[in-house]
């Protein structure tokens, strides 16, 4: 006990550095959240291998940037195509031809997905042991001035990609044609149809933005946790929680989400050193948004109107 | 005057109602035509078959002369088959421009790139495309709800938008699902009005569902009656008025 409170006063020493760890991280997740959101708004399916879809993406660009040596934007282009054609391939070969079925049948079908994507990754490159990360920017830094805190080049830059495109995606659904019509596919998929929209190609769309932007989300985090083909394929749990908070529709209130569970699974760690901290916070957060921001009954359904 | 769609022999029966039985007509470019007949007499059921939504089981129709037989709804949305919802189907969320703009986005049919990247070409695509709707908001009178969303208009002012949407398209067959519904005299008479200048204006031939006779009287250069999913009557509306087997069908269902 006595040494608890000892550990919580150091601490406060802490919090300023883990604020930038915990911005960064939550960089991330809006990242992959803002996906996570495109693909349920648009098709109505929540992808449970949204994280091992952005694993096996980033295990592509481990193996061209940090095996085979190739400049690391390189790697990263090919975890983005790699993202986007699982996306396709989900969506084409077993989302599409469930249309019609409860919802349910389609998330089974992506918790398939998440197996399959864990097994074949962990025969490919080991199930075991941490791997090297893909770094695309280097770790220098600079000192925030008139403070002793300093960020990494590579920590600003995750942050800035990570949060610009999250925001970008907004402003594809809110400014451009294929976003009125998959705003139009979300609010109501049949007088879509009937109004002349492909709506298979708007869902496949969706399932190929949203899946390349969990390709780019794994291969910038991997830096900040032990990359394995566990800890991204769990990244689809801190991606629900933030899109919890955006009520799985709202994009930025998801980016808010997002940046404040980084933090709220940092800050704890800065007074207690415990395994599991984080996971116990994200399970927290998750039950305070259900409980606060979702009525029963919300969350089967899709958000309409 | 040539025929613009043809209903030849169309039969479609769901569980164990027959909603249409051998149903032939035409409609002929250029006219209103007006499709009439008690509750479930097999209206809709016909309209879901011309746009798509429905498969007939027997028959054929044909459009401009093509057999529209196995061509998914937005493929006949594309060849300018429009139609208006007896329900209202505005997207709620997309406001009154988006809402006529989207079915023209979707129809101009760029690839999904210019589409998510708004390259130039799109972007002008997109400019004419909003020109045009603001000119048929204009001419619906209903220039001011622009940038409001769907969800939130009364419901004449939604019905309007649901015509100027379907006309966004440009269409040449355009049909009508009760336009009157929920709607009071003045606003009836309103929309008879409206339907006459579209069709000076645009040319557009209609094919309108209504329980309103003064609308469908008004408006209509001839009317097919169904009953039970069966043509029953088939003519110009002074001589429909005096129809004894229309006035038997009717009076049969408010008898009933």
């Amino acid at each position: 006990m006595s040494h608890a409170v000892i550990a919580s006063l150091s601490g406060f020493s802490l919090l300023p550095s883990y604020t930038v760890i915990g911005l960064t991280l939550g960089g991330v997740y809006a990242l992959a959240a803002t996906g996570l959101v495109l693909i349920y708004r648009v098709s109505g399916v929540l992808n449970f291998a949204h994280g091992a879809v952005a694993m096996f993406s980033t295990f592509v660009a481990y193996q061209i940037s940090v095996v085979a040596g190739v400049p690391s934007p390189i790697g990263l282009l090919a975890a983005v195509a790699t993202g986007a054609a699982l996306g396709f391939v989900i969506e084409f070969l077993t989302i599409r031809p469930l249309a019609g079925r409860p919802p349910l049948t389609k998330v089974a079908v992506t918790i398939a997905w998440l197996l399959v994507l864990q097994t074949a990754a962990g025969l490919i490159w080991g199930s075991t042991g941490y791997h090297r990360p893909v770094q695309l920017v280097g770790s220098n830094g600079f000192t925030v001035p008139f403070t002793n805190v300093v960020v990494g080049y590579d920590q600003l830059t995750i942050f800035l990609v990570a949060v610009g495109l999250s925001l970008g995606t907004s402003a594809l659904l809110r400014w451009t044609s294929l976003g009125a019509q998959m705003r139009a596919v979300a609010d109501d998929p049949q007088a879509a149809r009937l109004w002349g929209i492909d709506v298979d190609r708007v869902s496949a769309a969706s399932w190929m933005i949203g899946s390349a932007m969990a390709a780019v989300a794994g291969v910038l985090i991997t830096p900040l946790l032990n990359f394995d083909t566990y800890s991204l394929t769990v990244l689809v749990i801190d991606a629900f929680t933030a899109a919890l908070i955006g009520r799985l529709t709202n994009l930025p209130l998801t980016v808010v989400g997002a940046i404040l569970l980084g933090l709220v699974q940092y800050y704890p760690k800065a007074f207690f050193n415990q395994a599991g901290l984080s996971e116990l916070s994200t399970f927290v957060l998750a039950l305070i948004t259900l409980a606060v921001v979702f009525r029963p009954g919300l969350a089967a359904s899709r958000g309409r109107g | 005057m040539t025929v613009l769609l043809q209903i030849d022999g169309v039969s479609k029966r769901y569980g164990g109602v027959q909603a249409l039985n051998d149903v032939s007509f035409r409609v002929e470019r250029g006219r209103i035509k007006g499709l009439i007949g008690p509750n479930g007499a097999g209206k809709t059921s016909l309209f879901n078959c011309v746009c798509g939504v429905l498969r007939v089981d027997s028959g054929h129709i044909r459009y401009a002369g093509r057999d529209l037989h196995g061509l998914a709804p937005h493929r006949r949305a594309r060849l300018g088959i429009a139609r208006t919802f007896q329900t209202l189907e505005l997207f709620r969320e997309l406001t009154v421009l988006e809402n006529l703009m989207v079915p023209v986005d979707a129809a101009a049919r760029r690839g999904m790139l210019a589409d998510a990247l708004r390259l130039p070409r799109a972007r002008f695509e997109e400019n004419r495309a909003g020109e045009r709707a603001h000119a048929l908001l204009h001419f619906l009178g209903i220039a001011e709800v622009a940038g409001i969303p769907g969800g939130d208009l009364a419901i004449g002012i939604q019905r309007r938008v649901e015509l100027g949407r379907a006309l966004a398209l440009r269409p040449t067959l355009l049909l009508l699902d009760e336009p009157a519904a929920g709607l009071d005299s003045r606003e009836t008479a309103e929309l008879a009005g409206v339907l006459s200048r579209i069709r000076e204006r645009f040319g557009t031939t209609m094919l309108l569902v209504d329980h309103d006779m003064s609308l469908v009287m008004r408006v209509c250069d001839d009317i097919a009656v169904l009953d039970y999913g069966r043509l029953i009557a088939e003519g110009p509306p002074e001589r429909i008025r005096e129809d004894p087997t229309v006035v038997r069908a009717y009076l049969g269902e408010s008898a009933a």
